[in-house]
């Protein structure tokens, strides 16, 4: 006869019947989680209010204002090389900080791509003083800090290169573009001048028709790649996206009659500044430099890692099918190589806004610098501190936003 | 074929003559190429190699002329060699002298020993695995260290003006090179001959002005038996307890035994007291454990009666209580365990209230010798913040994870000098402390912010490539989280990560340059120190630059390729 077995747990004897049994309250797991995380939430939001309520009882007691109303004051400081003088708000410095920061960082960072990429392709040449030459350019320059290579190229723009001074007495090199009244550049040791463009009446029209054509050209482009996967036929999506964009530009051009003008670089009347044009000044050509320099040796490493990491197999089977040796790189290693370093790279390009930081060395006014500045003048330093790590936060939030984006559509599908 | 962009084909194991054939008809012979021939193979091999060689060596040999030319014909090294001692420590109080000397005899006899451990354990591990132990040759150490040599040698040949700095280094080899022995078991004549020097040298001990004589004997002394005891002993844990000792004795011999040395005196003896509480807890039976309470419970009573409730007496409390429990269920583990650990705490407590070193704030620190320190102390202070932070951001409650990934994505998203600024503006204000903190320790307190944040992540990526079957199998073991974690997934994860930790305090230690831009005076900072003497007034600035640059450099390149010969030897990214 088959014995029937009963479990019955001691504990829901007396309990309503049915339903398994729970342990008690403080040795149950699900109770557990959820004061635990209580717990925490609390510690930490009461160790922040006392902080808090530390720090603005110190400021009240040395008489710092605990307010964001110093934005609007006037700073009592102006920032070189710009329109705004010392009478201007806090704000609009800070904001011309920010504009510094910015166009320090987009050209750093494509300088240090261009040569990043050269000297990690240099590194595994066949050649071997090239081989040795990008080695030693690599570990150089990774192993000195930041600080020290900005200082560097800041006093030796002044004392090295092949460039003319630029002062009243010694005028500096102006290219010119035949032909026309206008310059080309301008270039010296300290001061490089570009022709730019000015806006005019209408301009906001222009460049949203600008923006509107690069949509425009941006689906073309799409269309084009769609039309070329449905029937095969070239696709040709460069010039038809080209096309597309410059027409639009060049329609709205002509309708809203010359928005915008050439600005030629011109050497003012003191002969010491650049009017006009795209002008920088020392502090920038040495701070963009020493990034450039400095960020490219860590981009040729992550290039270097990412072309060794793509599998062996890969070149052979390329060499099998008898592509030649451009075509196999074109083709086959370096797409793979370029989803493996992508990642780092935008890394680098973070690490590169925030080395920007260091621009005090070279007295060129970004966003830190500036903030020092004010806090030198007596603005109050908790809030102007505050406001530069607000301003770095939202440059590194946008950089990892587009990290995310490149790492989950450069993943290979199916994974 | 596809040699010449270095794809050749490997030898499977066990594949056979034709796969060995085909990989050596593939593989470059390096013995057999005549100069002539490498130099065709390797620099002129096609034509735009030749051309790109004509161009770079011409390149080379014109910047490597220039750069000789400056570094031995052009350059102005006055300023370098007038202030080596500033460059080296600052404005270091220069009576007290002796407490770096001393400093850095104890650091290099704890770096001895950590090298002689850390070998005696890779052997045992390769025993125990069954494979053969091949240590470091002397061609592969010299390959590391010789930046770091050539960094000393310069600064001895450029500044020394005396012959106590070439003594000093001169010591510190010695003193390395005895840690090291006394980790090798030599014979009963060669360990007393090893061992009279540090006799001598307690005796020398004590004429060093500046710091307290009976402290300084007594360091020498304990340095003495701690060898002695090392030597003869035997014992992993205790060859790593001792370094450690001298390690952190070293520090407190230039910041004293006052405030909170004694909590890193006991930390240093933790090895030792863990494994003889593990090895105590093997042998006896589980009321043993009701005497870690006892002592714990002695402790809490002590402290609330001297101190009153503070952290120290929660913590104590809260230890007995896991204690108590640990030994009703009849577990002594636990309570043993927080038993000796407080235990060793307060003898180390009372220990350095006795002798009642004292020391120089830091805030006097400067120079070369500052950089150094404030990378180290910041890296150590924030690798448990960093772990818990990590484990934290890994951890299944959404408040706890949510908590740490903010922390970790505001730090890494800000630049340094914007924590360090915050740090010199702020942290008086939120820590409301009696005495105002000094400028060092305020910028320390922002690196380890900023440093546990970047050791969170690296951590992350250690947990994240254990495989999952490891927390499984804990799991189907009946292991508890928390044991799986600490027993299972941490050595694991922290093995992996060690090249990356090396990378982190390379980067941390350049990044110890910033303090220059908020007034500190590190080695970066020496500069404007050297360049406001009258004589040295816009004079000079390169060649300081240069020689600033080099020190870095030096230092940064021995670690980094410490590292890599570290991963080589772990086979971290082999499988």
């Amino acid at each position: 006869m088959a014995e029937s077995i009963t479990v019955s747990s001691g504990k829901s004897r007396g309990k309503k019947s049915g339903g398994p049994a729970r342990p008690p309250f403080w040795r149950n797991v699900r109770v557990l989680r959820v004061v635990v995380q209580i717990v925490a939430l609390v510690a930490v939001l009461l160790t922040l209010r006392w902080l808090f309520d530390n720090l603005v009882t110190g400021l009240d007691e040395q008489g710092i204002p605990t307010s964001f109303d110093f934005l609007d004051s006037p700073a009592g400081f102006a920032v070189r090389d710009s329109s705004f003088s010392s009478d201007s708000p806090v704000r609009d410095l800070i904001w011309v900080g920010v504009r510094n920061t910015l166009a320090v960082s987009i050209v750093g960072i494509a300088l240090a791509l261009v040569i990043g990429t050269l000297v990690g392709v240099g590194r595994l040449s066949t050649n071997w003083l090239v081989r040795k030459l990008a080695t030693i350019y690599v570990e150089t320059f990774r192993n000195i800090p930041v600080l020290v290579i900005i200082i560097f190229f800041g006093f030796a723009l002044f004392t090295f290169g092949p460039l003319p001074a630029f002062n009243p007495t010694s005028p500096p090199k102006e290219i010119g573009i035949p032909g026309t009244d206008l310059n080309f550049a301008i270039v010296s040791k300290s001061r490089l001048g570009f022709l730019s463009i000015t806006n005019q009446d209408h301009a906001a029209w222009f460049w949203a028709i600008v923006l509107v054509g690069g949509l425009i050209a941006l689906l073309v482009w799409l269309w084009r790649t769609q039309v070329n996967v449905n029937t095969g036929k070239p696709h040709h999506r460069v010039a038809f996206a080209l096309v597309t964009f410059i027409g639009i530009s060049v329609v709205g051009f002509l309708i809203l009659g010359r928005p915008v003008a050439w600005s030629s670089p011109e050497v003012s009347d003191s002969g010491r500044i650049i009017v006009g044009g795209l002008a920088t000044n020392d502090g920038y050509i040495a701070l963009t430099l020493a990034l450039g320099v400095y960020t490219a040796s860590h981009i040729a490493e992550i290039i270097r890692g990412s072309i060794l990491a793509v599998p062996r197999g890969q070149g052979e089977a390329a060499n099998a099918l008898a592509l030649s040796s451009f075509q196999r790189y074109r083709f086959v290693v370096l797409p793979q190589a370029m989803r493996i370093a992508l990642p780092p790279i935008i890394n680098q390009f973070l690490n590169l806004v925030k080395n920007s930081s260091l621009a005090t060395a070279v007295a060129f006014p970004e966003i830190t610098a500036v903030v020092k500045t004010a806090i030198g003048n007596g603005n109050p330093a908790p809030q102007l501190v505050l406001v530069l790590m607000g301003c770095y936060l939202v440059f590194s939030l946008f950089i990892s936003l587009i990290l995310n984006i490149v790492n989950r559509r450069s993943q290979p599908v199916g994974r | 074929m596809g040699a010449e962009f270095g794809f050749t084909v490997q030898p499977q194991e066990g594949g056979g003559d034709i796969m060995r054939a085909l990989a050596d008809a593939d593989a470059p012979r390096h013995g057999d190429q005549s100069p002539r021939e490498w130099i065709r193979s390797n620099l002129f091999n096609t034509w735009y190699n030749s051309v790109i060689t004509v161009v770079f060596g011409a390149f080379a040999l014109w910047a490597g002329y220039y750069a000789l030319r400056f570094v031995f014909v052009t350059a102005r090294w006055e300023p370098v060699r007038v202030n080596m001692e500033l460059f080296m420590v600052g404005t270091f109080p220069r009576s007290e002298l002796t407490r770096i000397v001393v400093q850095m005899l104890l650091m290099s006899g704890a770096a001895g020993l950590l090298v002689g451990w850390s070998r005696d354990r890779a052997e045992a591990q390769a025993r125990d695995a069954g494979m053969d132990f091949h240590p470091a040759s002397f061609r592969e150490l010299l390959s590391s260290y010789f930046a770091i040599a050539l960094f000393v040698v310069t600064c001895l040949i450029v500044g020394a003006r005396t012959i106590g700095p070439v003594l000093v280094v001169a010591g510190c080899v010695v003193a390395g090179v005895t840690g090291y022995l006394a980790t090798r078991r030599l014979r009963l004549v060669a360990r007393a001959v090893l061992l009279s020097p540090l006799v001598i040298a307690g005796v020398l001990l004590e004429q060093v002005g500046g710091l307290d004589n009976g402290a300084a004997y007594t360091i020498a002394v304990c340095a003495c038996v701690l060898l002695v005891a090392v030597n003869l002993a035997d014992l992993l844990p205790l060859t790593l307890s001792a370094g450690l000792l001298a390690g952190v004795v070293s520090f407190q011999a230039l910041s004293g035994t006052d405030g909170i040395s004694w909590i890193y005196l006991g930390l240093a003896l933790f090895p030792i007291t863990l494994f003889a509480v593990g090895a105590l807890s093997d042998r006896a039976s589980s009321w043993i454990g009701w005497l870690g309470v006892a002592v714990l419970a002695v402790l809490l009573v002590w402290q609330l009666a001297t101190s009153g409730v503070g952290v120290v007496a929660a913590a104590l409390a809260v230890a007995l209580v896991v204690g108590a429990a640990g030994a009703f269920r009849g577990e002594p583990d636990a309570a043993l365990r927080f038993g000796a650990m407080a235990f060793v705490w307060f003898v180390a407590y009372v220990v350095a209230r006795w002798l009642d070193v004292p020391g120089i704030d830091w805030g006097e620190w400067s120079g070369l010798h500052l950089s150094v320190i404030v990378a180290a102390a910041s890296i150590v202070l924030a690798f448990p913040f960093g772990l818990l932070l990590a484990l934290a951001r890994r951890s299944s409650l959404p408040v706890l994870r949510w908590i740490a990934t903010t922390y970790i994505e505001v730090i890494r998203g800000v630049p340094l000098i914007s924590l360090l600024l915050m740090g010199q503006f702020f942290i008086g204000f939120f820590l409301d402390t009696a005495t105002p903190l000094s400028n060092v320790t305020r910028a320390t307190a922002a690196i380890t912010m900023f440093s546990a944040a970047y050791i969170a992540e690296i951590v992350r990526g250690g947990l994240q490539s254990v495989d999952r079957g490891q927390t499984e199998a804990g799991q189907a073991l009946g292991l508890s989280p928390g044991r799986i974690t600490r027993l299972l997934v941490l050595p694991q994860a922290l093995r992996a990560v060690i090249p990356a930790m090396v990378g982190q305090f390379i980067s941390l230690f350049k990044d110890t340059s910033l303090l220059s831009i908020i007034a500190i005076t590190e080695f970066l900072g020496v500069r404007e120190i050297v360049h406001a003497q009258s004589q040295f007034r816009g004079f000079g600035i390169a060649e300081t630059l240069v020689f600033v640059a080099f020190g870095y450099w030096a230092i940064s390149f021995t670690m980094s390729r410490e590292s890599q010969r570290l991963e080589r030897r772990l086979g971290v990214g082999t499988r």
